[in-house]
């Protein structure tokens, strides 16, 4: 039988999914190896691994080359992709809020910087709010400080970055977490096979939801 | 054609400078460099003749169970289409302004809504039900992924004026056969129905949230309770429309889901639905059968059954229909409706995967041929044509042109080359001997798994 293939985000994320998987039945050794290999299969064959950059990882589920994946809703709401999202896998929490100068008021008509053009937009327009929405790769933080915006549209884990820079939250637009995403097709396609794994991966996240998890990101 | 200069595209009467020309390119000669639009493309020899095929298959089994062929108009005015579409689509409308009337026109996204208006003016006098088919390509805006081509091919059919489970049933077995008429053997009918989320949502009088019903689709549990309880929906129906989202899958789920929906809204949906599913599977449609209760993609437009199709490959449904009565009355002719559409992109698609063989046509070029052997081959049904040359340029033309053998001809008699291994053997030159030469079309090597 063909492996399912889980495409699963490279980086520090995967040590806190691994306890998940691993609670599941999946066998995430072939995960940890200490190579460069982008494509690995567990022992027993069953899974495939592709290890991908995080913001990769809806892409190759919605063209069906992954049969699952493991997706932050920031890129999920950001990008707007085709696919089902039937499990949230509690891990990787944070918020995405906006923020500006400490004591600074954001005007009428602002200038927002963000990594999340259309999650910043969608909820300036929400509010009526017409602001200008400017697109940065990263160092958000900065974009208050000298003057190339008004305030900021960011994820915040706990807040220690903000406080740095001097920078506080003013809303919360939504709270954030790692979400497990199919291929529409494949999972129906594959249901036989899908079906049973997300029912224990939602067992493995209830389990982790009774103790306190850490937070990584 | 010299490359526009500034000063001659702002002249009021040189022609408007069209960005294309900035793809000229002196070094080739003059070709376009971008001659398309992003998003559309040509379909060139073997594939458009594969395609064509495709659609002929699917058409014709259509046409042999009583649904006659129509061919409709590529644009017409948007507000006319856009009164059949479902909500979700008025942002992949390409709309432009006629410039002989002003009006605000659309290229056809979906044919639905063209074949209603047909009905409701040229056939609303007929008696019911109306059995129409369609073959031709729609035109999205195209959203930024997934094989989305702006321009879709389609073969479809609609099923007017026939009601209920019944009307159903014809559907999902016409698009049964039309499958396996296109030489596809493994599907997956997975069948849903409009009214089951609907019936819960409109249990609460202030209309539901788009992000619900959005959560709904992505069947993103959490966020379908979270928004249903902010929503204010509690008891039984909370509880049904979180449930929702695990409730798809094989047979096994029909016990849960009617223990669930029991006694709420979604009842009598869900009956209508279990019914359905019996009957498909009492009649084998389908190889694989699967049910979801969660689909809320286009509910807005549907009012029954809904049904997608699946196949391994192209990673996304290869087709798609379902009940929508209440899109003829948008066009002043209320009566029941159904129908659905096959991506013929999609099915050829899956059709490559499950490594279908092609036959190779048998295509002859000829040197040195009369137009009457010419003749009398094309009257059996030979594809032939003079080569430009003879000799080995003739050969090199028809291996380029893929055709299958080479005829050449010296006086009265004439040598038969086949391209692929270069066989030759002499034959007369009657067109009944040539052709028999020929032989069947060969088998084709499997296509490659994509």
């Amino acid at each position: 039988m063909k492996p399912l293939t889980i495409a699963v985000p490279k980086g520090r994320i995967i040590k806190t999914l691994a306890p998940l998987f691993e609670r599941a039945g999946l066998d995430t050794a072939a995960l940890f190896a200490d190579d460069r290999r982008l494509i690995r299969e567990s022992a027993d064959g069953r899974y495939r691994f592709l290890l991908l950059k995080p913001d990769d990882v809806p892409t190759y589920v919605e063209y069906g080359t992954a049969d699952l994946g493991v997706s932050g809703r920031d890129t999920l709401l950001e990008r707007k992709y085709d696919l089902y999202q039937p499990l949230d896998l509690e891990v990787g929490r944070c918020r995405m809020v906006v923020a500006t100068v400490a004591g600074a008021l954001i005007p009428e008509l602002p200038r927002i910087a963000t990594k999340f053009a259309r999650i910043a937009r969608e909820h300036f327009a929400s509010k009526g709010v017409q602001a200008e929405v400017i697109y940065v790769q990263g160092s958000v933080e900065l974009a208050p400080l000298v003057g190339l915006a008004d305030a900021i549209v960011d994820l915040v884990e706990s807040g220690a970055t903000l406080r740095e820079n001097n920078l506080v939250e003013t809303e919360t637009i939504c709270s954030i977490s790692s979400v497990l995403v199919a291929n529409r097709s494949l999972f129906k396609l594959r249901h036989a096979e899908i079906a049973p794994l997300i029912q224990k991966l939602r067992a493995a996240v209830a389990g982790a939801s009774d103790s306190p998890h850490t937070l990584e990101l | 054609m010299p490359r526009p200069t500034p000063t001659s595209a702002a002249l009021p009467d040189a022609p408007r400078a069209p960005s294309l020309l900035a793809g000229l390119s002196e070094a080739n000669g003059g070709a376009l460099e971008h001659p398309l639009p992003a998003g559309m493309r040509d379909l060139l020899p073997p594939v458009a003749r594969r395609q064509g095929e495709l659609a002929r298959r699917v058409t014709g089994c259509f046409e042999l169970h009583g649904y006659e062929l129509v061919t409709l108009p590529v644009f017409e005015y948007a507000e006319v289409l856009e009164r059949g579409l479902g909500a979700l689509q008025s942002d992949e409308v390409l709309r432009f302004v006629e410039p002989e009337s002003g009006e605000v026109v659309a290229l056809r996204p979906d044919m639905t809504p063209q074949i209603a208006r047909i009905l409701a003016t040229r056939f609303r006098e007929l008696p019911g039900p109306a059995r129409l088919c369609y073959n031709g390509s729609v035109v999205r805006r195209r959203r930024q992924r997934a094989r989305r081509h702006r321009q879709i091919f389609q073969a479809g059919v609609e099923l007017l004026g026939s009601e209920g489970p019944s009307g159903d049933l014809e559907l999902l077995r016409l698009a049964s056969e039309g499958l396996r008429a296109a030489g596809l053997s493994s599907f997956v009918f997975d069948l849903g129905h409009a009214r089951i989320a609907a019936a819960l949502l409109e249990t609460l009088p202030a209309a539901p949230t788009s992000e619900l019903v959005e959560a709904l689709a992505l069947k993103d549990q959490s966020e379908v309770s979270r928004r249903a309880l902010a929503a204010g929906f509690s008891g039984r129906t909370l509880s049904a429309l979180s449930e929702l989202c695990e409730l798809h899958g094989g047979g096994e789920i029909w016990p849960r889901a009617e223990r669930l929906l029991a006694g709420t809204a979604a009842e009598v949906a869900l009956s209508e639905l279990r019914q359905i599913w019996d009957a498909v599977e009492h009649a084998q449609l389908a190889p694989g059968l699967l049910v979801d209760l969660s689909e809320t993609r286009n509910f807005a437009y549907y009012t029954g059954l809904m049904f997608q199709i699946h196949a391994e490959g192209p990673g996304t449904p290869i087709g798609a229909g379902g009940r929508y009565d209440g899109l003829l009355g948008r066009f002043g002719a209320p009566r029941p409706a159904a129908g659905f559409a096959l991506s013929l992109d999609h099915l050829a698609w899956a059709l490559e995967r499950i490594g279908r063989e092609e036959t190779n046509e048998q295509r002859l070029l000829t040197v040195g041929a009369s137009e009457g052997l010419l003749a009398g081959l094309r009257s059996l049904g030979v594809a032939c044509a003079s080569a430009p040359a003879s000799g080995a340029e003739a050969l090199a033309y028809a291996r380029a042109w893929r055709y299958s053998h080479v005829l050449v001809v010296a006086g009265t008699s004439g040598s038969l080359l086949r391209v692929t291994d270069q066989q030759e053997r002499s034959v007369l030159l009657e067109p009944k001997v040539v052709a028999n030469a020929l032989g069947p079309p060969t088998k084709g090597a499997l296509l490659p798994a994509r």
